[in-house]
C-alpha cells in the first residue's frame, strides 16, 4: 500500500479554518485554538458522553490539526515564529507614542466588540476612544483616562508611554476647544 | 422569501429572544417580515413584542382554518408581523403532524421577505423536519455545557431525521433495516459503517443524501454571554460541529446577557427594540448581519 497523499495547501487551511492567503499570525492563531478546543477533554464545549467525541475523534482531528500545523510551518518557518514571537512584535512596526489606539487594536487582530465585553465599556464609548473623537466622550477627563488604561491593559500594551501621550492630545483638544 | 427557523435543542437558550431580535432587525431594515411563533408547547412571542391579546392565534388557523394572513398582527415595529401561537386552550401541543405539515405549506406562501419560525425546544420530529425545510437555520446556544450538549444532540436527531427521510425518498428504508438489523454480517459496528454500506447499495441513495446534507447549514448563535472568555465557546462549537458531525456550521456571533431585560417586559412595546445604545441591540445587529452576510457566501458557492 502506498503512504497517504500529503496534505495540499488548501486542505491544511480549511483544517484549521483558515480562508486562502492567511496570514502566518492568523496560522499560529488558529493552531492554538483548536489545540485549546480538542485538547482538553474538560472543556464544557465537549460532550464526552457523545461517540462523536470519544478518545479516538478527537484525536483523528489533533492528529489531521498537528499534520496541517506542520505541512503549512515547512515552508513558511512557522514554528520559529510560534515560539519566538507568539505575538506580533507591535514596538517594530508601530510608534506607540503615535499610533491611534484603533492601528494598535487591528495589528493586534483583536476585534472592538470583545474589548467591550470584558472591559465592560459601551461599544460607542470605546469607539469614539480610540478614534479619539473627543466630542463624543460626555466624561470626565479622569473617567477616560480610567477607560483608556482598562482598553491598553486589556491588549496587552504598557500604560507607558501611551497613556500619557493619548492624555496629552486629549489635554490639548480640550484647551483648543471654544 | 426566505423561510428562517429558529432551533436548538434546549429550553431557556433564548430561541424567542433571538427570532424577535432577528425580525425586528430585518424589519428595521426595510424588508417586510412575519414572525411565527411555532413554539406550541410554550408561545410567548406575543410578550417579546409587547402585545397583550392577540387576537387570533395559531389555533384559528388549525381548528377553524383562518387565513394566516388575517391571523398575522401588526406589531410596533413598522414592517414587522406576528402569528401568534395558541396562548389560550390548554392541549397547545397537541397538533398533529398532518396539521403542522400544512401550516409549513401555508407559511410558504405568506407576502413576505422573511418568515421567522421560532421553533419550540425539544426534537421532535415536526421541528426537526421545519428546521430542514428552512432556507436559514438557526441554532440558539448558551455557553454551558448542558446547552452545548443538548445542541449537538439537536444537531444530532436533524442529521438523522434526514437520513431517514432520504432512505424513504429513495425507498430503501425497508433495505436499510434489515442490513441494520444484520450488520454483524455486513461487518458494521458504527452508524458511520452503517451509511458507508448503504451508499454502496445505490448510487441515487448517495447522492440524494450528499445534496440534502449540504443543504444543512446551520448559523450558530451563542447567547447569554457573561465573560469574555466564554465567546471562544461559540469557536469551539462550530469547529466541533464542523469536524465531528461533518455538518457545515458557521459561528454568527455572541449576545451578551442583558441584565435589565427583565424590566423591559410586560410594557406594550417590543422587549428589545428601544434604546439603540443596549447591548442587545448592537449583538442583534451584528449578529443578523454575519447571518446575511454567511447566507450571500453559501449562494454564491452553490
Amino acid at each position: 500500500m502506498s503512504a497517504p497523499e500529503p496534505m495540499s495547501e488548501r486542505q491544511c487551511l480549511r483544517t484549521l479554518a483558515l480562508p486562502e492567503g492567511a496570514s502566518a499570525e492568523q496560522i499560529s492563531q488558529a493552531y492554538a485554538l483548536l489545540k485549546r478546543i480538542y485538547g482538553t477533554e474538560t472543556a464544557n464545549h465537549v460532550a464526552p458522553a457523545m461517540e462523536e467525541f470519544s478518545p479516538e475523534a478527537r484525536a483523528a482531528v489533533l492528529a489531521e490539526i498537528e499534520e496541517a500545523f506542520q505541512t503549512l510551518s515547512r515552508g513558511h518557518d512557522l514554528t520559529r515564529h510560534l515560539i519566538h514571537a507568539p505575538v506580533k512584535p507591535l514596538a517594530a512596526t508601530l510608534h506607540l507614542e503615535e499610533a491611534s489606539l484603533k492601528e494598535l487594536r487591528e495589528a493586534l487582530g483583536v476585534s472592538l466588540d470583545l474589548v467591550a465585553a470584558q472591559t465592560r465599556i459601551r461599544l460607542e464609548y470605546l469607539s469614539a476612544l480610540e478614534e479619539e473623537r473627543f466630542a463624543d466622550l460626555p466624561l470626565a477627563a479622569v473617567n477616560i483616562r480610567g477607560f483608556l488604561t482598562a482598553f491598553a491593559k486589556h491588549l496587552g500594551l504598557a500604560a507607558e508611554p501611551f497613556v500619557p501621550a493619548y492624555m496629552q492630545r486629549y489635554q490639548d483638544w480640550r484647551a483648543r476647544r471654544p | 422569501m426566505q423561510i428562517w427557523a429558529v432551533g436548538g435543542g434546549k429550553g431557556g437558550t433564548g430561541k424567542s429572544l433571538v427570532s424577535n431580535g432577528l425580525g425586528i432587525r430585518l424589519a428595521e431594515r426595510g424588508c417586510q417580515v412575519i414572525l411565527v411563533d411555532a413554539d406550541y408547547g410554550g408561545p410567548n412571542q406575543h410578550t417579546y413584542c409587547g402585545l397583550r391579546k392577540p387576537a387570533s392565534t395559531l389555533a384559528h388557523f388549525f381548528d377553524r382554518r383562518m387565513p394566516l394572513e388575517e391571523i398575522a398582527m401588526e406589531t410596533h415595529i413598522e414592517g414587522l408581523r406576528l402569528i401568534p401561537g395558541n396562548v389560550n386552550s390548554a392541549n397547545t401541543d397537541n397538533f398533529n403532524t398532518a396539521q403542522k405539515q400544512k401550516l409549513f405549506r401555508h407559511i410558504k406562501q405568506l407576502r413576505a421577505d422573511h418568515v421567522i419560525l421560532d421553533l419550540g425546544a425539544g426534537t421532535q420530529y415536526d421541528v426537526l423536519d421545519t428546521f430542514l425545510l428552512a432556507d436559514v437555520q438557526v441554532g440558539v446556544v448558551a455557553p454551558d455545557a448542558m446547552s452545548i450538549e443538548n445542541f449537538y444532540l439537536f444537531l444530532k436527531n436533524v442529521q438523522y431525521r434526514l437520513l431517514c427521510n432520504v432512505l424513504s425518498w429513495t425507498g430503501l428504508k425497508e433495505r436499510a433495516k434489515s442490513v441494520w438489523r444484520d450488520r454483524a454480517e455486513h461487518g458494521i459496528s458504527t452508524s458511520r459503517d452503517w451509511i458507508v454500506h448503504l451508499r454502496t447499495l445505490s448510487p441515487e441513495f448517495s447522492e440524494v443524501l450528499n445534496r440534502e446534507h449540504a443543504r444543512l447549514q446551520p448559523h450558530i448563535v451563542l447567547n447569554q454571554v457573561r465573560e469574555y472568555r466564554q465567546v471562544e465557546m461559540g469557536l469551539a462549537v462550530e469547529s466541533a460541529v464542523t469536524k465531528l458531525f461533518r455538518i457545515e456550521a458557521t459561528y454568527a456571533g455572541h449576545i451578551r446577557y442583558d441584565t435589565d431585560l427583565w424590566q423591559q417586559f410586560g410594557r406594550e412595546l417590543p422587549a428589545i427594540s428601544h434604546g439603540t445604545a443596549s447591548t442587545l441591540h448592537q449583538d442583534l445587529e451584528r449578529v443578523t448581519e454575519a447571518i446575511l452576510d454567511a447566507k450571500r457566501r453559501q449562494e454564491a458557492s452553490l
